[in-house]
């Protein structure tokens, strides 16, 4: 449903979904929604891609999926933060694509997390997927890590890669790494990560000053967690020498950050 | 038609019948057909376009770069013989039922688009049988002219042979939706069902074994309804294989369990017989305790 034609001339048109590893696509998308005239001009109509038999209740308020839209005319920019549908998802990509296509879109990217065996100490990398061979060269740019080989299990995102390749749409797929233990939780070092990579890419010029308050937040309420309980250290402090833990330890690990960040 | 579907040969049948089939309760009916399908040398002419009804199933991806989105199929093969026959073979069902419906409609296009007039579809009827008896199968035609047709396939039995369902039920999933929008286009289907021992398709977990007796079953009846003759061989030797596996699961459970399943070898669910000496409370108890047995990880107390 499209409510407001935006002036576009060959935008980019960035998905983010909910859910999401340490919801980082979303966050990023909100994160720059309340910094920059982003304005909303059209949603997709759940009906026939969300169960609509009830609605979810999270953090005591009513939740309704959603799939908005929001322009950023100066920066010829589309973002779309959408929770990802649960039926007929090539359709609901198929009218991603088509809204990409009216808009003369230059390409298509999503954003999100990956869940990762580092310790939130660590530096977090992005992961680029692209859907043409010739999309390496105009990110080549950027500190990206374009050498994934990987086959297996696929994600939205890497649906909307191979739908977009199907009508010649060029796409691609950035994951940050997010520790295991944060997943359930919020990463203000991925999303800061991501957010720099956008500026950079678009140059948008985001202020990161609250991002790195909620980082230095995040990192001394670890670390005295850290203090006060010695199994998580030890756990912390081998991810930090890249030793890997045991099935057991990773799931204790995970009950600790849970029961503390509660 | 609409372009969800990829014709790249034009089939040389006529008057075909459609047999179809895709994943259900212990993959019987896909068993069946997929066997069929092989045995006749059945060749590929068409598939469904898998995305517009399913989720991808995997991807490769190198040095960065998507390769390659692989998805469960939907594929068309036909066969030219003593009766011609288009069989279709689905890797999964829709999980919506708008999807079902169109997926349904698709397949039925495809099949009379060619002068297909006949559809058979087959799948499980989880049944108070034990392992040892041979599985009968469950004939439902989507028409009442059918009826004397399908009552004279040997090993075969109607609804209303069965105690206490008065001729009613349901089939859920495409072999009920199929024969239902074949119905509705006035071309006749029946769905055959092999039984599978209700203990059998309780196994959870790893204990979860496919049943290919049932397979087996439907097999013959196909046989006997399309004319054809089918080597029976492979399917054989793998039922047995099969049903010494659930023998040896079976010698493992509790004793008392044990007596109360082998009530199974003597009695009948089906009308016009003595009543047998296992009731309806007796069996949900049996299915419980069966159930509470593999919870304990198949491990006696």
């Amino acid at each position: 449903m499209i409510e407001k034609t935006p002036v576009l001339k060959a935008p980019f048109l960035i998905a983010a979904w909910s859910p999401d590893v340490a919801e980082v696509g979303w966050r990023v998308a909100s994160y720059l929604q309340k910094r920059l005239p982003f304005e909303e001009f059209a949603e997709i109509d759940p009906l026939g891609f969300f169960s609509l038999s009830g609605v979810e209740i999270k953090g005591d308020v009513i939740h309704f999926p959603q799939a908005r839209f929001f322009s950023l005319e100066e920066k010829d920019l589309v973002f779309l933060q959408s929770n990802q549908p649960s039926a007929k998802r090539y359709k609901f990509l198929s009218l991603i694509l088509d809204t990409a296509e009216k808009m003369n879109a230059a390409g298509v990217y999503t954003v999100g997390g990956i869940i990762s065996m580092i310790a939130h100490t660590d530096e977090r990398k992005i992961l680029a997927i692209v859907n043409a061979e010739a999309l390496k060269a105009e990110l080549a740019a950027y500190d990206l890590d374009m050498s994934l080989d990987y086959q297996g299990a696929t994600s939205m995102s890497g649906f909307l890669l191979w739908a977009a390749r199907q009508r010649n749409i060029p796409a691609a797929s950035f994951w940050v790494n997010v520790p295991f233990y944060l997943a359930e939780k919020t990463d203000p070092k991925a999303n800061k990560a991501v957010i720099n990579f956008l500026n950079q890419r678009f140059d948008l010029g985001v202020d990161l000053d609250e991002l790195n308050r909620e980082i230095e937040i995040q990192e001394e309420q670890l670390s005295r967690l850290r203090k006060s309980n010695q199994e998580v250290d030890e756990y912390i402090a081998r991810l930090e020498l890249n030793v890997g833990l045991t099935q057991q330890e990773v799931g204790k690990l995970v009950e600790e950050i849970n029961k503390a960040m509660s | 038609m609409s372009g969800k579907v990829n014709i790249f040969k034009t089939p040389d049948v006529r008057d075909p019948c459609l047999v179809a089939a895709w994943p259900g309760i212990g993959n019987i009916g896909l068993i069946a057909v997929n066997y069929l399908k092989n045995r006749l040398a059945a060749e590929e002419f068409g598939e469904l376009e898998p995305w517009h009804f399913f989720f991808p199933k995997g991807v490769t991806i190198k040095n960065g770069v998507l390769q390659e989105m692989e998805f469960p199929t939907g594929k068309f093969y036909y066969h030219k013989g003593e009766r011609d026959l288009i069989i279709f073979l689905a890797e999964m069902q829709p999980g919506e039922e708008e999807e079902l419906y169109e997926m349904a409609n698709l397949v039925l296009d495809v099949a009379q688009q060619f002068g297909c007039r006949r559809v058979y579809t087959a799948g499980a009827a989880v049944a108070p049988i034990h392992h040892t008896a041979r599985p009968r199968v469950w004939a439902v035609p989507n028409d009442k002219a059918l009826l004397t047709e399908v009552r004279k396939y040997k090993n075969t039995i109607l609804m209303s042979d069965l105690d206490d369902r008065q001729g009613r039920g349901n089939i859920t999933g495409l072999n009920g939706v199929l024969l239902g929008v074949a119905k509705k286009r006035k071309c006749a289907g029946v769905c055959f069902l092999g039984e599978v021992p209700m203990y059998v398709a309780h196994f959870p977990g790893p204990y979860t074994i496919l049943y290919p007796k049932a397979s087996r079953s439907i097999l013959e009846v196909f046989a006997e309804a399309l004319g054809v003759q089918i080597d029976m061989s492979n399917i054989n030797a793998f039922a047995n294989n099969v049903e010494r596996e659930i023998e040896g699961i079976y010698q493992n459970l509790p004793g008392v369990i044990r007596e109360e399943l082998d009530k199974l070898k003597q009695i009948s669910y089906v009308k016009e017989t003595e009543p047998g000496p296992i009731t309806e409370e007796e069996k949900e108890r049996i299915l419980k305790e069966v159930e509470e047995f593999f919870r304990k990880g198949g491990k006696h107390d």
